[in-house]
């Protein structure tokens, strides 16, 4: 009797308290919730922001039709702002499967720590949501755009990212990774880029180029081109194609990247220090406009020759650029001369913007063709 | 663990006193009209043909026959039978025309009559001599004859019965496409001829008794002397000696009443309909229980691992039945935990799930206005109404149930938005699963809802913290003194050979611990061994 008493209790007490231990323990049915897509914050007019998100709707019972509303609200926080929507949704958004966030450039200039702190904080959002800047007046005016291959735009945008990979016309990185610059020393967070076009009279989103930044306040945007060698020289190229701007032999050429390998290598004479930076690239011939044979061994040569130089000559444009015109470390120079050469560090370290406004670099890229496609010579050779 | 554990506690503790109340109440007093002085056997033929009909009054299916030798008056005999019990052409041919024909005149000694009658004229396998009344009736009713002589003080017991018997069939409940086609009978003698056909050792051993006060169900307890587990026999025959009831209709009776855990949802008494079955549960020490009556024999000790063997999977090849038992083994677990892991993630943990997903499960449940764990609730016991009006049924309106079933339930709930599909999807998933494995049916219907009921309240948390709790309580399962999850808990030990997977026949050289210790050798490594 003793022993049963005892049983039982200790069974209400272990369900009693299982309850308090449980991480996430509210029951909440999947339709009653308002699953949030993407969501662009601007500057408020009566409040400090205004939050616009973008809700994902599901209407019909057996042909599932996703359809998508915006909804602004204003708000002193933009955990303020977000709340406040429950006086125009009604139900509690749901945030764990937003996929986008999009900052206008007015927020961007003012610093974003303010901005993301709630969305790397708050516990339902994902760490991996991509963060924009957008071009234009408002960042809103990006889900004015007509999603083409999604419904809902915000996961068409999440798409267009994913398969950077692919292209390497804007940086990839999320959340995560723009928090992780913006601690690193001696490094510059960028993110990518969002435009409207006008297109086929339908505005169209388009991702492209890079917002880049000093500390958490926006400098400048890189167009396609330099956020490409951009990237060559962050070694974050994955794919891509690159296209001969003149003529080799009377025809252009566009090669695909298979592999591309970049290593920096910090130099120090005395007081002096040289980032030599080494680009290495496999890639394929995948087009050539042209009748010329860049194929046989003299032909690739003078082929690779070209693209090296092209690459040369664009990576040290861009630096040359950056150096002059924003003294911004987007290639993470410094992170690298951190990790290399701690000492030399310890010295410039306080004085890094300026030093990297000097900073020398040296260019070597090395431009490998592995293969012609599926075609060994141009369409037509001989005369 | 403790969920379990205390309904088994105040199980105990509810009925447990119950329980031994009703043993001391079975008292029978059957014939008690007669007294002691008339109960006995007398020299006179008629006052012992009276004494018989007297104890079966108002029984007219007795027949009482008497004949007398043609050639010798003095021996006047009777032989009494139950109508239907006997085989007609045994006593016409082999007791009353003997009797009836030889000349017992001549050649026969007159004063030891009924011995004579025995060894010289009489020609059957079975004949023996009772003098007390008990013996005789007991013997008149389990269908033997009884045959008196004027002048003598005991009756012969003349073996004659012949009943009608169904024949050996496939066992409808374990069809097999490879393998032995017999399966066990009603009849005791046929059951037990079955098994020692394929035993031919004189280790095989049998021994009977009888439970059941009105009954008199004969059970045999097998097994082989040299392997058996003999802890487990001893504990066996005292659970058995310990069965004081009225009556045992079928071998069911016999596994609740001497079952380890009584509360348990997991069987621990196994049971098979077939003797290749058990005779290879007796050649790894386990003891088999046949009872009159029944065609299913129950075999001890049972454990987690049988319930996932299947006979085929000896017959077949090892590669297909290794694939065969995780199928088995896998969606026994799967059947009682896909519905709550379900509910914990789309009510729980909508995170977990890739945005897709959750998008489409949201648009089906669009107007559905029922929560989803009582959903599954209710769908689940439909689904366990069908299954047992399936079985109830007669087989012709069987298929309108499950017209009914599939198309007004599935079909139609959806339609009219009472409950969302992907809920239909999986009830109906965990409910084909769990006629997979029918030996683990009672425990997957039981758990499926203890973990939904777990994963609606807890979320995923409750559906481990559920599981943690099934598996402590298996762990303290014993069948017989040998633990529930032997062979699944260690695959190192050559145990494990035969309870994930199959292992090939030829490198399966022991028998399973503990239960065949004493004489573990199956197979020694012979020179043809493969490697």
């Amino acid at each position: 009797m003793k022993k049963t008493i005892k049983t039982v209790l200790l069974l209400l007490i272990v369900i009693f308290t299982s309850f308090f231990s449980a991480g996430c323990w509210n029951y909440r049915e999947i339709d009653d919730m308002t699953i949030i897509s993407g969501v662009a914050i601007d500057k408020g007019v009566d409040k400090k922001y205004l939050v616009t998100v973008e809700l994902v709707e599901l209407s019909g019972g057996t042909e599932v039709e996703q359809l998508t509303r915006i909804v602004s609200v204003e708000g002193d926080s933009i955990f303020d702002a977000v709340r406040n929507e429950i006086v125009y949704i009604g139900k509690k958004a749901y945030w764990s499967h937003t996929k986008i966030v999009i900052v206008s450039q007015d927020i961007a200039k003012e610093g974003l720590i303010k901005v993301i702190d709630w969305f790397s904080r708050d516990i339902e959002i994902r760490e991996n949501i991509y963060l924009l800047v957008s071009k234009g007046e408002t960042a809103k005016e990006i889900f004015e755009a007509k999603p083409i291959t999604n419904e809902v735009l915000s996961f068409q945008l999440d798409k267009m990212l994913e398969n950077q990979a692919r292209l390497e016309k804007a940086p990839s990185g999320d959340l995560r990774d723009f928090i992780n610059t913006l601690r690193l020393e001696g490094s510059c967070a960028v993110t990518p880029a969002i435009s409207l076009d006008n297109a086929d009279n339908e505005k169209r989103a388009k991702i492209s180029g890079t917002a880049f930044f000093k500390e958490d306040k926006l400098v400048g945007f890189l167009d396609d081109l330099d956020t490409q060698t951009m990237l060559f020289i962050k070694n974050e190229v994955r794919g891509g194609a690159i296209y001969s701007e003149e003529k080799i032999r009377n025809s252009y050429a566009t090669l695909e990247i298979f592999r591309s390998k970049t290593k920096i290598k910090p130099d120090i004479h005395g007081n002096n220090v040289t980032m030599k930076v080494s680009i290495d690239i496999e890639a394929a011939i995948n087009e050539i406009n042209g009748t010329c044979n860049l194929i046989d061994e003299d032909g690739r040569k003078e082929l690779q020759q070209h693209f090296e130089d092209m690459l040369n000559s664009r990576a040290a444009k861009l630096i040359k650029e950056i150096q002059s015109k924003y003294g911004t470390d987007i290639f993470g120079f410094g992170a690298k001369l951190r990790e290399d050469k701690p000492d030399y560090w310890k010295k410039v370290r306080e004085n890094w913007e300026e030093e990297f406004k000097d900073l020398k670099v040296n260019i070597d890229t090395k431009v490998k063709v592995i293969n012609s496609a599926k075609l060994t010579r141009p369409l037509k050779e001989g005369d | 663990m403790y969920v379990l554990m205390s309904i088994i506690n105040l199980g105990d503790f509810m009925f447990g006193k119950d329980k031994k109340k009703k043993s001391s109440s079975n008292n029978i007093d059957a014939e008690s009209n007669l007294s002691e002085q008339t109960k006995k056997l007398r020299k006179s033929i008629e006052h012992n043909i009276d004494l018989i009909t007297s104890i079966f009054s108002n029984d007219e299916t007795l027949v009482v026959r008497r004949f007398q030798n043609k050639f010798l008056a003095a021996a006047k005999c009777c032989i009494i039978y139950f109508e239907g019990m006997i085989d007609k052409e045994i006593i016409n041919e082999n007791i009353i025309k003997p009797v009836l024909d030889n000349d017992l005149s001549q050649g026969i000694s007159v004063n030891n009559l009924l011995d004579e009658l025995q060894y010289k004229i009489l020609i059957n396998n079975y004949i023996k001599v009772y003098e007390d009344i008990d013996n005789v009736v007991q013997a008149v009713i389990s269908g033997d004859v009884i045959f008196f002589l004027d002048g003598y003080e005991q009756a012969l017991v003349i073996r004659a019965n012949g009943w009608e018997k169904r024949s050996i069939t496939e066992p409808e409940s374990e069809k097999v496409v490879r393998g032995p086609r017999e399966g066990f009978t009603e009849s005791i003698e046929t059951n037990l001829a079955l098994i020692r056909r394929r035993l031919k050792t004189p280790e095989f051993k049998t021994k009977f008794r009888e439970i059941g006060e009105r009954t008199r169900t004969k059970v045999c307890i097998c097994y082989i002397e040299d392997i058996v587990l003999k802890g487990a026999l001893n504990e066996l025959e005292r659970r058995l000696d310990e069965i004081n009831i009225d009556g045992i209709i079928d071998s069911g009776y016999i596994q609740e009443l001497i079952r380890d855990a009584p509360f348990s949802v997991f069987e621990t008494v196994g049971y098979s309909e077939r003797p290749d079955v058990v005779a290879a549960k007796l050649l790894e020490g386990r003891v088999a229980v046949i009872v009159d009556g029944s065609p299913a024999v129950l075999t001890v000790p049972y454990l987690l691992v049988e319930a996932t063997q299947s006979n085929e999977d000896y017959y077949n090849n090892f590669i297909l039945a290794s694939f065969n038992r995780f199928i088995r083994t896998a969606s026994a677990i799967a059947a009682a935990t896909i519905p709550a892991v379900y509910l914990a993630v789309v009510t729980y943990h909508q995170e977990m799930l890739p945005t897709p997903v959750l998008l489409s499960l949201s648009a089906s449940r669009r107007g559905v206005p029922f929560p989803t764990a009582l959903s599954f609730f209710i769908m689940l016991l439909i689904f366990d109404i069908l299954r047992e009006t399936g079985a109830r049924m007669p087989s012709a309106i069987g298929q309108a149930i499950n017209i009914v079933g599939a198309l007004v339930l599935g079909e139609a709930a959806i339609n009219a938005k009472l409950v969302s599909a992907p809920v239909i999807v999986i009830t109906a998933l965990s409910g084909i699963l769990t006629l997979l494995s029918s030996r683990l049916l009672t425990a997957t219907i039981f758990l499926r809802s203890y973990l939904l009921l777990a994963a609606s309240l807890l979320g995923l948390y409750g559906v481990i913290f559920a599981f943690m709790s099934i598996i402590i309580h298996l762990t303290s399962l014993r069948s017989f003194g040998v633990p529930y999850l032997l062979s699944l808990t260690r695959i190192k030990d050559h145990d494990g050979q035969d309870a994930w997977i199959r292992a090939p026949w030829w490198t399966m050289t022991l028998r399973p611990k503990i239960i065949a210790a004493r004489n573990l050798v199956r197979q020694t490594a012979g020179k043809n061994r493969r490697r």
